[in-house]
């Protein structure tokens, strides 16, 4: 068996979440938080955004997001070693299929849902991946080791919860059930005068994908555990086989069990009980004969729930330590700051206040200002990171100064004029000249970037990308120009040419113009196609940018920044040069 | 939700198609009117057979237990259906009956265990079958098991893929007729569809119980839904038929079984193990003939769910002709249940009936943890407060098995 506790206990906890279950999701976290733990590495699968906010203690944390565990970042793919899957019965099995292909260091795994179909939990359980892991679940709470990790719902979610028992020392009890609720009340129970060595729920459905004899086995294996707590219920031969391992000194370790469903002789056809397993269908699926079993091997399996409760009294060997006090006083305190904590409105990566003083990129305003000139740190808030290639910061300079102004007749500058000399502000001035960026003025770049990363990414050749316009009677973004043609070229183009280094991306923008081209001089690759084609070919190369960053960058319009922010300031000289000028109110000529 | 047998009609239905039998059962409810069945059955029916009518409500040794009428004729079927719905049933199932000699009777089941499909069988089926000595083996030994019984390979591999496909998750022929030579069954669907299926020649399903996945309702491979659902006569009160449906819609899971409806011990439980614990405890101190009813809700129902779950049930409560009665609301300390909203549900039902819980001296005693327990409890226990409601409220201090011992002490 690959799987123990005590490789659990040694395991630094990278976590993955599937579904976004915000009360269990924030109570795992509180338990690192109780537990003296920094922050660990937690991943969720959701298609909710980049990031969702969670808290750490008070302060609130940004969870990294992806739309599903195919799309994980291959590094932190590799470093998962725990899961909850939270995806609906209906998902479980294709979950799984995921998990398994994604996954390989995995050792835990809770399965949430209830109400799973049996045929998909028996391919599971079958499934290789399921070998050597602890696969919790359906219907599970999951897995608590104390002082190192609560996997899952088990022992609570509110913070009150967490902070009222020592589920943080380590001890020499484990506790098993099927049953979420019992396994919580038995926590409760046993964390009052002694302590936990681990805690698990199997899931109480017909086929818990963990069989319970791997449970004994982990118990029996684990040096710190002394006793097994378990609470079983009528139905299915778990306990049988418990007995035949026990009998084959498999299991040597004390066993205090409670078999639930006594009532169940009441009744005269035996009802099903909350649990899917919980039916006795024949009489060894009693709970008297399971008990009567256990006991003849020697375990203590009472008549009633009072006298189980006392055996395990009673085997508390040692009183609370001082320290263990000391734990639940400590986290009393803790508590008084998570139950105040509040969402912020906003969350910036950008910049903040520490102490008074603005922070820009994670350093002092006044610091970052000495090092960077304007284009420089533009280029660097753009990216929303201090550490940039020279080739961008470059590009970015050369681009910002060719794209300031365009002449005076371009639409942006004319509306601009237009209310300057209406008597209005710089804001409106500016404002009115901004709007008209759009597809035909200036804010192609993003869509350019668009066509040629997907054009790229998935191999489109050139002319069937060309055709594929065609067909739809659509303009290509990023190609064509109303005053330039191949006889008489943009010269800016040339410039920023000599400061980027072609790419795949450049070198798809220049096939596609010369198929263009071969239909019409003027459908040359302009300024927005080639600052798309170029800035893609600098994150990838230069910036190491994943698809999914780049991706993300375009959804953002990140592109279209090159255009906006250059030609601001041409906008702003042209509405201080009317004023200047003291042009009167513009009227069209009729 | 978990195993749950489908009516008799529908199974067959489903498996007769399946395996590509003609089959023609005919499904009688307690409310048609004598005349119009009458009027169907003369359609229908073959004047010269004899049928056989039986109930067809999930219930187990029917031919024991006498509810089984065999070889009766068309005219003497709406007096089979009268006596039989004299003793508290309403569905029936009416099919051509078969004779046969009882050598021919074997018994084939199958149930989905850990390691897939599991043949139980013997060549000696019928009434008796619990003192017969079965066979089994897992699904990879099917042609054994075909072997064994002198059955085509091909046949158990078609009822297999039915399990597979329709989520059976188990299936139960007792008797399965095999004869020689002659027709026993379905050679009319043979003729007119003119296949020469040799299956359909020498075999006949009798009896058939299938319990279906019900997590697999809605799958797009099954063929059959809620409305195929059997259940005993017992549990046809509105009541318990509310909840049933309340659970169907439900993403949790919302539980009742009535044990003895006069009776005085009701329990409103939440999580599926500590409610067990709970009615255990009853027994236990040996009030058990006096608990009547047994459910559970849990899976963190909303507010809503929960206030129409302990209606239903104190409508069964203030029913009850007990002398004295008492409602234990208890559980275990829940994981992620909110105890705040669903005891918000509880008051809002119990907000319904205070007069009439005052008048016939109801105690309720209750016991409770887990996430917002602490608001939980106090809005339940100043509720019981303010109108004179006599009982107890406490937290996870009180050992859960203990608020039975505070209630049954009120009953003696």
């Amino acid at each position: 068996m690959d799987i123990s506790i005590e490789k659990i206990r040694n395991t630094k906890p990278v976590l993955l979440m599937i579904g976004n279950h915000k009360g269990i999701i924030q109570s795992v976290l509180d338990y690192f938080y109780f537990n003296g733990d920094s922050l660990p590495e937690v991943y969720i699968v959701s298609s909710s955004g980049n990031f969702l906010r969670y808290f750490f203690g008070s302060e609130e944390v940004m969870l990294k997001c992806f739309g599903s565990v195919n799309l994980i970042d291959e590094t932190a793919k590799l470093k998962i070693n725990h899961v909850v899957d939270f995806s609906s019965a209906r998902r479980v099995e294709m979950s799984f299929d995921e998990i398994s292909a994604n996954l390989p260091n995995v050792m835990v795994v809770n399965i949430f849902a209830e109400d799973v179909a049996e045929q998909v939990t028996v391919k599971i359980l079958n499934s290789n991946y399921a070998k050597n892991r602890l696969i919790l679940g359906p219907a599970s709470v999951g897995l608590l080791v104390p002082g190192q990790i609560k996997l899952g719902a088990i022992a609570g979610v509110s913070p009150t919860q967490l902070a009222d028992m020592d589920i943080y020392s380590q001890g020499n009890i484990a506790i098993f059930s099927a049953s979420g609720g019992m396994s919580n009340e038995l926590i409760n129970f046993v964390a009052k005068d002694n302590s936990i060595s681990f805690a698990l729920s199997v899931g109480g459905d017909r086929f818990p994908v963990c069989d319970p004899l791997l449970a004994f086995q982990l118990a029996e294996e684990d040096e710190q555990t002394d006793c097994v707590v378990y609470y079983g219920e009528l139905g299915g031969d778990d306990e049988y086989r418990i007995v035949e391992l026990i009998k084959q000194k498999k299991f040597t370790k004390k066993l205090i069990a409670y078999i639930g469903g006594s009532v169940s002789d009441l009744f005269a056809a035996p009802p099903q009980f909350g649990h899917a397993k919980a039916l006795a269908g024949s009489k060894l699926e009693t709970a008297n004969a399971k008990k009567q079993a256990l006991r003849e091997v020697g375990a203590f399996a009472p008549d009633t729930f009072a006298e189980f409760l006392q055996e395990i009294q009673k085997f508390a060997k040692t009183a609370k330590t001082e320290l263990n006090k000391n734990i639940t006083n400590e986290n009393k305190a803790k508590l008084t700051t998570l139950l105040s904590r509040k969402p912020k409105d906003f969350i910036s990566t950008i910049s903040g206040e520490v102490d008074g003083e603005v922070h820009l990129l994670g350093k002092e305003l006044t610091e970052i200002s000495q090092q960077y000139s304007f284009t420089a740190l533009a280029a660097r808030m753009l990216l929303g990171r201090e550490e940039i290639s020279p080739e961008l910061e470059k590009f970015t300079d050369v681009v910002f100064k060719l794209l300031v102004d365009h002449g005076p007749y371009q639409s942006g500058v004319v509306n601009t004029m237009i209310t300057a000399r209406a008597g209005k502000d710089m804001s409106s001035s500016i404002s009115a000249g901004l709007l008209t960026i759009g597809p035909r003025f200036g804010g192609a770049i993003s869509e350019a970037a668009s066509n040629w990363f997907e054009a790229v990414n998935e191999n489109i050749d050139p002319h069937d990308f060309v055709e594929g316009f065609a067909s739809k009677r659509k303009y290509i973004s990023g190609i064509g120009h109303r005053k330039y043609s191949s006889s008489s070229p943009d010269p800016r183009l040339v410039l920023i040419r000599k400061v980027v280094k072609v790419g795949k991306y450049c070198e798809f923008a220049s096939s596609v113009e010369k198929i263009t081209l071969s239909k019409k001089n003027n459908l040359i690759l302009n300024m927005d196609g080639l600052i798309a084609a170029c800035l893609l070919d600098i994150l990838e190369q230069n910036e190491k940018l994943t698809q999914a960053q780049i991706r993300e960058l375009i959804d953002a319009d990140y592109f279209n920044a090159y255009f906006i922010l250059p030609r601001t300031v041409g906008f702003a000289s042209h509405h201080l040069d009317q004023k200047r000028l003291g042009e009167p109110l513009y009227r069209a000529a009729n | 939700m978990a195993r749950q047998p489908i009516s008799e009609y529908s199974a067959k239905k489903i498996l007769h198609e399946y395996l590509s039998f003609g089959y023609e059962g005919i499904a009688i409810s307690s409310e048609t009117p004598e005349a119009t069945l009458a009027q169907e059955l003369e359609n229908k029916l073959d004047q010269s057979k004899k049928y056989v009518l039986k109930i067809d409500q999930a219930t187990k040794k029917r031919a024991k237990m006498g509810l089984l009428k065999l070889n009766i004729s068309p005219n003497e079927i709406l007096s089979a259906r009268s006596e039989l719905q004299a003793k508290g049933y309403d569905k029936f199932l009416l099919e051509e009956f078969i004779p046969h000699e009882k050598s021919a009777e074997k018994y084939l089941a199958l149930s989905l265990t850990r390691k897939g499909y599991k043949f139980t069988y013997s060549s000696e089926g019928g009434v008796d079958i619990e003192d017969v000595g079965v066979l089994s083996e897992y699904e990879e030994n099917v042609a054994k098991v075909a072997n064994d019984l002198g059955l085509n390979v091909e046949f158990l591999t078609n009822i297999l893929d039915c399990c597979y496909q329709n989520h059976f998750s188990y299936l139960e022929i007792n008797p399965l007729v095999i004869t020689e030579g002659d027709a026993a069954y379905g050679t009319d669907a043979k003729s007119e569809a003119g296949n020469t299926n040799d299956l359909t020649e020498n075999i006949a399903i009798l009896d058939l119980a299938v319990e279906v996945d019900t997590a697999a309702v809605n799958f797009n491979t099954t063929s059959w839904n809620e409305n195929d659902y059997a259940y005993p006569p017992s549990d046809r009160l509105v009541q318990i038929e509310n909840v049933k449906k309340l659970d169907l819609d439900s993403p949790a899971s919302l539980k009742l079984i009535l044990l003895e409806k006069n009776n005085g011990i009701w329990l409103l439980l939440s999580g599926g193990g500590a409610s067990i614990v709970v009615a255990d405890e009853v027994a236990n101190l040996g009030h058990g003939e006096k608990l009547a009813n047994y459910g559970e809700y849990s899976g963190n129902p909303s507010m809503e769910e929960t206030y129409l779950y302990t209606r239903n049930l104190l409508e069964l409560v203030l029913a009850s002709e007990a002398k004295k009665k008492v409602i234990i609301i208890a559980g275990g300390v829940a994981n992620f249940t909110d105890v705040r909203v669903t005891f918000r549900g509880i008051i809002k039902a119990l907000s319904e009936f205070v007069p009439e819980i005052v008048a016939q001296n109801i105690e309720i005693f209750v016991r409770r943890g887990g996430p917002y327990q602490k608001e939980g409890l106090a809005e339940l226990k100043e509720f019981l407060k303010k109108h004179n409601i006599k009982g107890e409220v406490h937290g996870p201090d009180l050992e859960l098995q203990k608020i039975v011992n505070l209630a049954v002490e009120r009953l003696d």
